[in-house]
């Protein structure tokens, strides 16, 4: 326990960071759209529960919830790029403490999702662990789709990441946004094919009420698909902010956000392929894996 | 540390009362407030009013408990009563509450102005509310969840539990879940980013130490929460199999997910509060806080080890005894970095000038009977005791111990000592000793015999009990009702505070410069901004 | 401090003398709450239990005289000119403090891991098997060895409870499972408790040394009546065990206890080759129907009735006595056996509009139960807590209604199968 380890609380040892400018000081970030997102929220979570159980208001609730909730993140959203205008973030702190700051908070908020998609894997794993036998009989997924659809969204990204390189090397915008758009096209046509192969297997009497494999795999890709189109919306948006100039070579987070976004959902993806499509056809070939499933069950479960 | 230009001096006329620039009326601008005083005011308030309310709750189960075999309320009635005291008490009245605190002192403390996303921040409070009324409409829309706040399907499933009420818990709790995040994500960033020039980690309060760990705790294990409140709103409504036995999946499942949040949650209730008791005690001893490392680095030990052992919660269900063995290896060691608080805090106190306000008092009754729940703790990570004591009143002694005697009463130490500070005035110290007595000996009275109940054959959960355990029982209810009516009193304190409270300067307390933060540097109630200047540490 | 008299290693090393002494002397050596144990393993938990409290004690005295000192010695006085110390550390006491506790802790661990060996130690070849079955809001008990099933009733005002009997001196596999929600047995005297989760098998060694009754609660909240689900043991000797179970032996072989808790349910067999078929039902409250729950009385199954006919053709007669082991199974804990129910609680069956009246209505009351519909039977309001028993085949439900109007006073009209069905 070394001497200076404890709060220097010597009297008389400040200096003075440099006053504020007090106009600054007068300005204070307000904003009603807080208040509105949690309770749009609110409301349209209370109609989906009375939806589910017959209940008449239960639509209405949905959709007024869902109008006030849109609206309100619309609103929130465009008050920040508003305030990026203002560099009201010198309000409360430094430019510089400010951007560091929206990078390590986005990270951990990638690493909230991904606590909550590990939560799904771990029910697949488990599920698989008690399952008499795995997969079910006569059962496989059709691995075509799932590999056209790994190489449209990894391309995607990529396509994401040489935009990212022009606008921070200020290169024309014309070419970026061909290439942004292009990301977004290719993201789209991800998400038809997952819908395609979804109304097939539907269609072929695969639902979501069958057993743990229909769980898992409308669980898992249905909230891998709810990501994309999260990503997709704020590709669209930034692609809009890049048309309007609203990025400078240094100062693009938004643009960073999303490409951390987007390359989580590629993350996410190839977990999924690799987990529900892919491992049952090399397990057997990895000789030491049964033993070790085995041992792992006997020991957890 | 001196920061020069403190208010009282050159005050540019800036109140945090909201008028600025543009005038705007005092009820619009607490609803766009984004300034972490005020969001820790409202969280504060919230958390009181939803904290009687599940004393109401309280009320009816203990009056309920009074006969063995009771008919003051149908069963059913009781398990709705049972489950919402608890889910109202950890996730609408502690959690915020504890939420509050951090908003009003951690900027302070690190001689910052603000969090570092403040809309965030004001979207963290607002969804409290919002989840309340989610969680509390169930009432009145066919009855509320019965299953308790543990919700273990297949019990709290669409076939045993039919209706909206769990439905409603679960989105509630969706709600809450989000403003838990949310808030952590935004200390989180606070705490590497915003602190004062000069104040490193390791100068920084004890205070926000705890805060550092419980963010962390926040952002990694409340996602789990909701992917395991998802999957049973999905097996509910769409007939997924998650926890369906006969279709593949397993109820045992839903206990591993949710206690993978829900033991953090409980560091989550307690590490602030150790914090906050870190600060009171040394202002009140006039002394430097002892080890302050050790303390600052158990509660990283805490918080890291508390995310590996769930499944103490798990004991009795008949997983392989060697699997629980680790656990329970895990959960004995976290009571070392406990205990070294304990004895920290006490050393603190020796050869200080000990003196016996109302939030010291507090910080005394919370080192005194967080203990007794500690201990109880530590038997319990035992595997065959605790699948002796597992789902009996002995786990509700524990659980009241530690959240009563340790939670609730540490955060009474933190309210009526930043009280003056929010507010400008002083409390009236008699009704606070008032307060502490009648809290204090009414706590012991209710939950000490509940150790004996649950060793001898009660089990929790219930409306009917054996007749043996009737006069213990009754002797409990009586204790409550004095208890709760007690917890009326911070009320009466408020009222007399803002109406006629001696008006107070910066430092109502005149701590020792060795205990003094930031806040009590400036003006009480803080300016706008909290400081014209921002300090620098050297 | 360093000059104090109440140097805390002194302070310690008393504390410790102390506590060894009163822990090693009988007449101290209070249960201190914990109950008198019947069991091997509940010996070694009461054990565990003496020494914790022991050690707990020790610690809390430790701490509360400690901070007791600290707030005479050292609070503020009227006039008092003292300076407050300045130290913040000391790492010998740290040192100690961290030590000391991580001592005790091994020292609880060693009787700790003796009892999960104890309770991990499940005969292979044990020489009785007890199966419990968690159900709402009873017992079911089954010695597959012998045929037996038995079941518990709730405690319900002041009904005589008939206790589960078990051999005493005799090493017991017990195997646990549960029928619908988790519940947990739990008997203090035995030191034991295990949680009984649809889906999964427990079980444990059990021996009980004491010939005694003995007192247990369902330890999980399993619904409504939870409170009401005890559980009463009576522990005898072999040849009052064999009597008793002369009187307890089921007709027929018992349903394998796999079955009942949902163990290793199959997966659904899919085939996507097949293209076009919906056959699957969205399974909200249905479950599989290879769940046998109940025992059949004779293996004269009644024949099939083709789904045109309106009367049925089956025979009143036999019909009501396959459900009479229908109710005594699975609704005769909550009516009792005379039909008569619990004043204030449950519903009489006997004389009850619901049951005399109309088929549908009575049919649907089995089939979806009732959750806080609150239902007036004979003028008298009841909360309407009853569970749904859709598990029990159409042939199941209409037999055990059978047998309810056949008895108690009741209209004596049979209800057919296909009416069941057609309500599902």
């Amino acid at each position: 326990m070394s001497a200076h380890s404890h709060h220097d609380t010597t009297p008389g040892s400040a200096v003075a960071a440099g006053a504020v400018d007090p106009h600054v000081l007068e300005h204070e970030i307000a904003s009603i759209f807080p208040l509105f997102t949690s309770f749009g929220t609110g409301l349209f979570l209370l109609g989906c529960a009375a939806n589910w159980n017959s209940i008449a208001w239960g639509k209405g609730a949905i959709v007024l919830g869902l109008v006030v909730m849109i609206a309100a993140m619309t609103g929130w959203w465009t008050e920040l790029v508003r305030d990026n205008k203002l560099d009201e973030t010198t309000l409360i702190g430094t430019p510089e403490a400010a951007r560091k700051g929206l990078h390590v908070g986005f990270g951990f908020f990638i690493g909230s999702e991904v606590m909550f998609f590990a939560a799904f894997f771990a029910y697949y794993f488990y599920a698989r662990a008690i399952a008499p036998t795995w997969p079910p009989e006569n059962f496989h997924l059709p691995w075509a789709p799932a590999l056209i659809n790994t190489a449209l969204l990894v391309t995607s990204g990529f396509f994401y990441m040489i935009g990212e390189h022009r606008v921070a090397n200020h290169q024309p915008k014309g070419i970026t946004l061909f290439w942004m758009s292009l990301a977004l096209v290719f993201g789209f046509v991800f998400l038809g094919i997952q819908v395609i192969e979804w109304a097939d297997l539907m269609h072929e009497g695969f639902t979501i009420t069958d057993g743990a494999i229909g769980t898992s795999f409308y669980l898992l890709t249905g909230f891998h698909g709810l990501h994309v189109i999260i990503g997709a919306i704020f590709i669209t948006v930034v692609t809009f902010r890049i048309a309007f100039n609203h990025f400078t070579p240094t100062k693009h987070f938004a643009m960073t956000a999303a490409g951390w976004y987007w390359h989580f959902v590629d993350v996410v993806w190839i977990g999924l392929v690799v987990v529900l499509y892919l491992y049952d056809y090399f397990r057997d070939m990895v000789g030491w894996s049964k033993p070790v499933a085995h041992a792992m069950s006997q020991f957890l479960v | 540390m001196q920061v020069e230009n403190t208010h009282a001096a050159t005050n540019v006329p800036h109140h945090h009362d909201g008028h600025h620039g543009h005038e705007r009326h005092w009820l619009l601008s607490w609803l766009m407030t984004t300034d972490h005083k005020r969001i820790g005011i409202m969280y504060l308030w919230t958390s009181f009013i939803f904290f009687l309310i599940g004393g109401a709750m309280t009320f009816v189960i203990r009056a309920q408990l009074m006969s063995h075999q009771n008919t003051l309320v149908s069963p059913d009635f009781y398990n709705q009563m049972m489950t919402m005291h608890a889910t109202v008490m950890i996730f609408l009245a502690i959690i915020p509450a504890i939420t509050g605190f951090g908003n009003l002192a951690l900027p302070l403390h690190l001689g910052a102005r603000d969090v570092a996303f403040p809309r965030l921040n004001a979207l963290g409070f607002w969804l409290v509310p919002a989840g309340g009324l989610v969680v509390c409409s169930s009432f009145f829309l066919g009855g509320a969840s019965e299953n308790g706040w543990t919700a273990y399907p297949p019990l709290a499933s669409n076939q045993y539990s039919p209706g909206l009420g769990v439905d409603l818990w679960i989105f509630g709790l969706h709600l809450l879940g989000t403003s838990s995040i949310t808030g952590g994500l935004n200390f989180i960033v606070t705490i590497f980013n915003m602190r004062a020039p000069g104040l490193t980690l390791h100068k920084m309060s004890l205070f926000s130490w705890s805060w550092l760990v419980t963010s962390w705790l926040q952002v990694i294990a409340t996602p789990v929460l909701a992917g395991a409140i998802t999957m049973l709103l999905f097996d509910r409504n769409l007939g997924t199999s998650f926890f369906r036995p006969e279709n593949g999946g397993d109820p045992i499942l839903f206990q591993h997910l949710f206690w993978f949040y829900s033991h953090p949650a409980v560091y989550i209730m307690i590490l602030p509060v150790f914090g906050i008791v870190s600060q009171v005690v040394p202002a009140f001893s006039k002394k430097r806080i002892f080890g302050y490392l050790p303390i600052a680095y158990s509660s990283v030990a805490i918080g890291f080890f508390g995310l590996l052992v769930w499944a103490h919660h798990m004991f009795a269900t008949g997983l392989s005894p060697w699997f629980l063995t680790i656990f329970m290896l895990i959960t004995m060691a976290i009571a070392v970095p406990t205990g070294i608080k304990i004895f920290s805090w006490i050393a603190t106190m020796w050869g200080g000038i000990v003196d016996f306000t109302t939030p010291m008092l507090f910080c005394i009754g919370f080192i005194a009977f967080f203990t007794i729940g500690g201990l109880s703790g530590i038997m319990q990570s035992a595997i065959p005791f605790d699948i002796q004591v597992s789902g009996t009143y002995f786990i509700v002694a524990h659980i009241h111990y530690v959240l009563f005697a340790g939670s609730v009463m540490g955060l009474y130490a933190g309210l009526y000592y930043w009280l003056p500070k929010m507010s400008g005035r002083m409390y009236s110290e008699r009704l606070g000793q008032a307060h502490f007595w009648l809290t204090t000996i009414f706590m012991n009275f209710a939950f000490f015999p509940m150790h004996y109940l649950g060793l001898q054959g009660m089990p929790r959960r219930v409306a009917y009990y054996a007749p043996q355990f009737e006069q213990v029982n009754y002797w409990i209810s009586i204790s409550v009702f004095i208890l709760g009516t007690a917890q009326l009193l911070v009320i009466a304190n408020l009222i007399y505070t803002l109406k006629w409270g001696k008006k107070v300067e910066n430092d109502p307390w005149n701590h020792h410069p060795d205990t003094r933060t930031f806040e009590w540097e400036i003006s009480s109630p803080p300016p706008h901004y909290n400081f014209e200047t921002l300090p620098v540490v050297r | 401090m360093q000059q104090s008299l109440l140097k805390p290693s002194v302070l310690l090393a008393n504390l410790l003398l102390a506590w060894g002494v009163l822990f090693s002397s009988d007449t101290l050596a209070a249960p201190f709450w914990f109950v008198d144990t019947v069991t091997p393993y509940g010996d070694q938990v009461n054990f565990t239990y003496q020494l914790m409290v022991w050690i707990s004690i020790a610690i809390l005295v430790a701490v509360e005289v400690a901070l007791v000192v600290a707030l005479i010695k050292f609070r503020k006085k009227p006039g008092d000119r003292r300076e407050p110390e300045t130290w913040s550390h000391n790492t010998r006491l740290e040192l100690i403090w961290t030590i000391i506790p991580v001592i005790l802790l091994v020292i609880i661990l060693v009787p700790t891991m003796k009892g999960v060996m104890m309770l991990a130690d499940v005969p292979k070849s044990p020489s009785l098997t007890l199966e419990v079955v968690g159900r709402q809001f009873f017992w079911e008990y089954r010695y597959p060895d012998l045929n037996v099933q038995f079941n518990s009733s709730m405690r319900m005002g002041n009904q005589p409870q008939e206790p589960l009997h078990i051999p005493v001196n005799q090493t017991i596999k017990v195997v646990f499972t549960a029928a619908d929600v988790i519940h947990s047995w739990w008997v203090p005297a035995f030191g034991i408790q295990q949680m009984t989760t649809p889906g999964n098998l427990a079980q444990i060694p059990l021996t009980v040394t004491k010939v005694g009754e003995y007192e247990g609660a369902c330890a999980y909240l399993c619904g409504a009546y939870h409170g009401a689900m005890n559980i009463k043991v009576k522990a005898v000797e072999q040849a009052e065990f064999d009597a008793w179970i002369k009187t307890k032996v089921a007709g027929a072989p018992l349903t394998p206890i796999n079955e009942i808790g949902r163990i290793g349910a199959p997966h659904p067999k899919l085939d996507i080759q097949k293209g076009g078929e919906q056959s699957k039902e969205k399974p909200q409250g249905a479950v599989d129907k290879t769940i046998a729950s109940v025992p059949v009385q004779s293996s004269t199954a009644s024949p099939e009735v083709s789904a045109k006919q309106q009367t049925p053709s089956i025979d009143p007669v036999v019909m009501a006595k396959h459900g009479e082991a229908i109710y005594s199974a699975r609704c005769a804990a909550c009516h009792q056996t005379n039909g008569a129910g619990v004043p204030g609680a449950i519903p009489p069956l006997a004389g009850a509009e619901q049951v005399n009246g109309d088929d549908e209505t009575f049919a649907r009351i089995l089939l979806k139960g009732l959750t806080n519909e609150p239902i007036k039977v004979k003028g008298v309001d009841y909360k309407g807590l009853m569970p749904a028993f859709s598990d029990l085949s159409d042939e199941e439900l209409a037999s055990v209604m059978t047998y309810a109007r056949a008895s108690w006073g009741n209209n004596g009209k049979a209800v057919s199968p296909e009416l069941v069905k057609s309500l599902r």
